[in-house]
């Protein structure tokens, strides 16, 4: 079957490559549409796709914004010496109504577009800043003590000592997308920033004036780093090959997986996200590792001289790479597709989109590359690789420190990983806001200068549910919501706050006649004065049937972490609360610090889940779970590192940071799996681990030296981007592959080289002829598997026929069973020759030399012979790898040697030995002879 | 706080009457101040009384509704016109009360908390606050009468409302002001009554329609009145249904204590 399938895809390249060429051409016009030269796929700039809100959550925030209005408004502040003077107020002024022309701003507050109550010899001015009156040398005064009474206004849009003013921009509902196509964010900054002079600081702040920046910045740093990426990537790839193939197939291949994956996401209507942007970024990198393994292995094929023809040589190579790829390509989206149990919803979009170009890439590295190679015509001279030398050689030495050093070795990498483990209890789970742009940068200047300015800009809401209407009229709930507002203020992380008791308090110092204002007694005088005092402010904090208030925060704050403290704080101060209120806390601050809490959680048990898949497949592979579990240490290793690092070195764990744990995996899996797969057949064709592992490191070095140098410098290219996620994402992409460059050539092989190992693609190729158990009496009692493994972990050899096996006299050491062939049983020679008997298929050879005795005959094929050798060390191998198995097979060899033992009791008997070896039947020669 | 808006509003709206027949014969030449001057002269002048309803609906369909009763005459000695309102339900703000006073050049309020028992007298107006909870702003209606006071508009192809002939008028606004950057009017030629209004904030859509009820266009001789408006607010999801009782044209009878603030603390009967 394996054969079939190796051959087939080496003669029918050409009808393959056509399929391919076909099925990307498709792909391409589902991309690309050609008449406008626009992509067909959505690329969606907003970072809405990361929060983990549920659907209800989302339409419960939905309905808050529909009834209070948005909570995340565009904030303009104008720092001067004094905003109290004519000429401040004025500029206040020019620059609300500018910012009111801009399409998208549905309302303005500030100092002089807000109605602010004073009152003048005992009349209640109820009118807002006009023109004339921004000329009357009274009004600052007048707006200085209006403000430094309420907190309605001081923290709002002024600054408490008066130096900083604040315009805060109502926008109208749109999707954050939407909001980034109108580009209101730019026209703001540019309106505002007209206003800019001399002693005059104008900061433009907001969440989605952030988010705005954030998205944008992404985009520009996605078409600079991508070409990068892909040039140092070429050159690399060039000097390490020294060949168009070596250039050329890798991209072709990345490229086409690229398409293949754009069009699925064109068919079913998703757009590329921020989150789902890195799936290219990882399929540059697995396709790259996927690549280089099978030029490498190419590269090695052309230099056989033994293979002169282009098909047979792709069919040898389908037959060296296919189980690796396969595995590889298998246990990685195995892992990817644990990601999917991720609450977040672009992280289940990445798993699933990187899952399948995973199986793209695997499917083209398996068909495409080698059917293209075909047509690659290599050179006719031998000439090595470049830097072959140095791959070989350090290859050997490193196998040899690898066994020498094997204790040592495994003794450091169990101490790194414990101390990993150790460093990785340190992590702490966060992520910033503004944080990721430099500090020079304008978005997080204006954003800590307005925050330091106004005291606080991060917005966060507290929404409380009555249940009924009315409810928040009752003195008691408002005096228990002032209570709240208080404590609030009193928290570090908080700036300023605002709510429904701030206006029944201004209300109740102007309409009644408490000059400090009071919550009122009564709750008719409550409603009375929230009836007459209704406004745009009021109904942004509570609805019209009074039974939903909002209170309102500000936060100095902006990383996930501190957010997360006051949160837990503030849960536990709201049970404190009147029973029967539904309070839930809102705003992009809370979204953010959840969402990349609960996604992180989500993605640590999706990691973790993903290393048991992945400890499942290996298992099934190498068909035992103790070999799946040391297969599988250097991913856990490398896991486990990356995670120590990430705590040794203070950097939060978040999406981003996770992602890169996914290239860890991957990576970790397949260069696992190639030293796996070259060490297990060298195995057994040496017939010696340690040559074995000596080989397999030689030749997985160079495509695993290469692949992570390739890598680690085409992410490096990051670390000189704009947002800080996007640098700790390349160097710690870039250190990550270091460290598994270091775990690959060294604790692999240490791990490994002890082990024969046999995989199951080993066990379906090999054919041990029918009804094993019933013609083979050692594998009786065991299944088919059993019996190939117990195959596969001994030696088969192929003696054709003529062969002398054994001669008489030797020392003995090892048990021959005769899978197919014929052999002859013999003693002396020459004239003197008689042969003793026959042997064929399930016959034991040599038991009795295996218990330690000399060899008492000679033995002879006399056709081509298949035989399985075993000894004591295959056996002490079998029965810690395969313990049910070995001991299946020694209580076989028991119960044949009993049997030998009883077939030899002549006298008692009374037969003779003509008659013993006439009813021999499947025998073993030495105890059948006798002695 | 802005119940005198509210009172010019509902002036303006629904006891704006037509009179008809002084331009009935040169629809075709109507210039945009030819129908503001039908529309202003037809501002009932004289002291008068009726009832109205407002009945606010926010998005959820929770709703806030109010009856009030509304007096307005002018002074006898000056160009003072004043006007009482007086809230009757529901409870909770039954006897809230104002009194607007205005000498043509500048406005003032009393307001009556019958909770607080306290008259606070108040100055001033906020264009783009809502007006009780509900739909209104003061902006919607000056704007929707912008046309007689500031001539920026422009006549525009004559349209039909419900198969009624119209005068379509379009007016620019200062958004800055009024929140809105355009509203079209449309007039009914017959009776030069508002029948529907689109204010724009942004683009092409509108964000409010104001919707006169065809079936409450009533006339009482020789005035048209348009008994009920609905304002839609688009975006927010919400309306006000703003509906008025029957008219009672008073020539004589209102006491003059209904329009003064010490009045506020006697019932009336």
């Amino acid at each position: 079957m394996a054969n079939k399938l190796q051959w087939w895809a080496a003669e029918r390249a050409p009808w393959l490559l056509l399929a391919i060429v076909i099925l990307t051409i498709i792909a391409f016009f589902q991309v690309f549409d050609v008449r406008n030269g626009h992509l067909r796929l959505e690329v969606d700039p907003s970072l809405e796709g990361i929060s983990t809100q549920s659907d209800a959550e989302r339409e419960y925030a939905n309905l808050l914004q529909r009834r209070f209005g948005s909570n995340e408004p565009i904030m303009v502040v104008v720092r001067a010496d004094d905003t109290f003077t004519l000429a401040g107020l004025q500029r206040i002024d020019r620059l609300s109504k500018a910012l009111a022309t801009i399409d998208g701003v549905q309302g303005v507050r500030s100092l002089t577009a807000t109605t602010i109550p004073r009152v003048t010899d005992g009349v209640l001015n109820y009118t807002r800043v006009t023109p004339e009156s921004l000329t009357d040398p009274q009004l600052p005064e007048q707006l200085r003590a209006a403000a430094a009474n309420t907190a309605l206004l001081t923290g709002q849009l002024v600054s408490a000592d008066g130096r900083a003013a604040a315009i805060v921009l109502e926008t109208a509902a749109m999707t954050e997308r939407e909001m980034l196509e109108s580009d209101l964010a730019g026209e703001v900054l540019r309106v505002a920033d007209t206003e800019a002079a001399d002693g005059v600081e104008i900061m433009v702040t907001g969440a989605s004036i952030i988010r705005s920046e954030i998205s944008e910045t992404v985009a520009r740093q996605l078409r600079r780093v991508v070409p990068t990426i892909i040039a140092v990537v070429t050159v690399l790839l060039a000097l390490a090959f020294r060949t168009v193939r070596g250039v050329v197939l890798p991209m072709i291949t990345i490229v086409i997986a690229q398409l293949w994956l754009l069009a699925v996401m064109s068919v079913i209507d998703r757009p590329l996200n921020l989150i789902t942007a890195l799936v290219p970024p990882f399929l540059v990198t697995m396709g790259l590792a996927y690549c280089a393994h099978v030029l490498a292995e190419y590269e090695s094929l052309i230099r056989d001289e033994d293979i002169g023809d282009p098909v047979e040589r792709i069919a040898k190579l389908v037959s060296e790479i296919s189980v690796p790829v396969a595995v590889t390509g298998i246990a990685t989206i195995a892992g990817l597709l644990a990601l999917m149990l991720n609450d977040q919803r672009s992280m289940v979009e990445f798993a699933w989109l990187a899952a399948l170009g995973t199986a793209f890439l695997m499917v083209l590295t398996l068909t495409f590359v080698p059917a293209a190679l075909r047509y690659c015509r290599p050179p006719a001279t031998s000439r090595p690789l470049p830097a072959a030398w140095a791959f070989e050689t350090g290859g050997e030495k490193l196998s040899h420190f690898d066994q020498r050093r094997r204790k040592g070795i495994l003794a450091i990498a169990a101490a790194v990983f414990l101390g990993a483990l150790l460093l990785a209890s340190r992590i702490e789970i966060g992520d910033v806001f503004v944080g990721v742009f430099a500090p020079e940068a304008r978005v997080r200047a204006d954003y800590e200068a307005a925050n330091q300015a106004i005291g606080g800009v991060n917005p966060l809401d507290i929404a409380l549910e009555g249940g009924a209407a009315d409810v928040f009229t009752d003195p008691d709930i408002l005096r228990a919501l002032d209570s709240l507002q208080t404590w609030l203020v009193a928290q570090p992380e908080v700036g300023s706050v605002t709510g429904l008791v701030d206006h029944v308090k201004l209300l109740d110092r102007y309409l009644g006649e408490d000059s400090e204002g009071q919550i009122p007694v009564s709750r008719d005088a409550i409603r009375q004065m929230l009836f007459v005092g209704e406004s745009e402010l009021l109904r942004s904090v509570v609805n019209l049937d009074r039974s939903s208030t909002l209170i309102r925060l500000r936060l100095t704050v902006d990383d996930t972490n501190s957010i997360g403290e006051l949160l837990d704080r503030v849960r536990l101060r709201l049970t404190a609360l009147p029973p029967g209120l539904d309070v839930r806390l809102l705003g992009s601050a809370v979204v953010m610090t959840e969402s990349v809490e609960t996604a992180t959680e989500g993605q640590l048990q999706s990691i973790a889940l993903a290393l048991g898949l992945i400890f499942v497949c290996l298992a099934f592979q190498f068909m035992s779970p103790k070999l799946g579990l040391l297969a599988s240490l250097p991913t856990m290793l490398q896991t486990a590192i990356y995670f120590g690092a990430l705590g040794l070195l203070a950097v939060p764990l978040n999406p981003t940071t996770v992602l890169v744990e996914c290239l860890v995996l991957g990576l970790a899996i397949d260069d696992t799996i190639h030293y796996l797969a070259r060490f297990a057949s060298a195995a057994r064709r040496f017939g010696s681990e340690a040559q074995a592992a000596s080989f397999a490191l030689r030749t997985v070095l160079r495509p695993i030296t290469l692949t992570k140098a390739i890598l680690a410098l085409g992410f490096l290219t990051m670390v000189t981007g704009e947002l800080r996620s996007q640098a700790q994402f390349g160097w710690l992409a870039a250190l990550t592959l270091a460290c598994a460059w270091l775990v690959d050539v060294f604790v692999t092989p240490a791990f490994i080289s002890g082990l024969r190992i046999v995989t199951l693609w080993d066990a379906l190729r090999l054919n041990l002829g029918d009804n094993v158990q019933a013609q083979i009496p050692l594998f009786a009692g065991l299944s088919n598997r059993q019996a190939r493994i117990f195959a596969l972990m001994a030696n088969l050899h192929t003696l054709p026929a003529g062969t002398r096996l054994i001669s008489e006299g030797d020392d003995a050491g090892s048990i021959y069973v005769v899978i197919d062939g014929e052999l002859t049983v013999y003693s002396g020679s020459g004239d003197q020759r008689k042969e003793l008997r026959r042997m064929t298929r399930g016959d034991v050879v040599g038991e009795r030399g295996y218990f330690g005795q000399k060899r008492s005959a000679n033995v002879d094929t006399v056709t081509e012979t298949r035989l399985l050798r075993f000894d004591d060390a295959d056996q002490e191998r079998i029965c810690k790898a395969y313990p049910a198995i070995a001991a299946r097979v020694f209580l076989s060899l028991n119960r044949l040697q009993a049997e030998r033992q009883s077939e030899l009791q002549p006298p008692a008997r009374g037969r003779s030995m003509e008659e013993v070896l006439a009813n021999a039947g499947p025998a073993s020669f030495d105890s059948t002879l006798g002695d | 706080m802005n119940t005198k808006l509210f009172l010019h509003a509902t002036l303006m709206l629904g006891l704006t009457a037509g009179a008809t027949t002084a331009f009935a014969a040169d629809v075709a030449n109507m210039t945009v101040n030819d129908i503001a001057q039908c529309m202003r002269q037809n501002v009932v002048e004289r002291g008068s009384l009726r009832d109205f309803q407002v009945n606010a609906f926010d998005a959820e369909g929770k709703s806030n509704n109010l009856k009030v009763k509304v007096f307005w005459k002018p002074a006898k000695t000056s160009d003072e016109s004043r006007m009482t309102l007086q809230v009757l339900e529901p409870d909770t703000y039954a006897g809230t009360a104002y009194l607007l006073a205005s000498d043509g050049q500048s406005e003032q309020i009393n307001l009556y908390l019958p909770a607080l028992k306290r008259v606070q007298p108040v100055v001033g107006s906020e264009m783009t606050q809502k007006l009780w909870g509900s739909d209104f702003t003061f902006a919607d209606v000056k704007q929707v009468q912008g046309l007689l006071v500031d001539g920026n508009a422009k006549r525009l192809a004559d349209a039909a409302v419900s198969g009624r002939p119209t005068y379509l008028v379009e007016t620019a606004t200062d958004k800055s002001q009024t929140g809105y950057s355009m509203v079209r009017s449309y007039i009914d030629q017959q009776s030069c009554t508002m029948l529907k209004a689109e204010l724009f904030a942004d683009g092409t859509t509108p964000t409010k329609v104001l919707t006169g009820d065809l079936n409450r266009l009533v006339e009482v001789e020789p005035y048209w009145v348009m008994l009920g408006y609905t304002m839609n607010d688009l975006k927010a999801g919400t309306h006000t249904d703003l509906v008025l009782s029957d008219v009672y044209l008073l020539e004589r009878g209102l006491p003059e204590s209904l329009f003064t603030p010490e009045g506020f603390y006697q019932p009336y009967e």
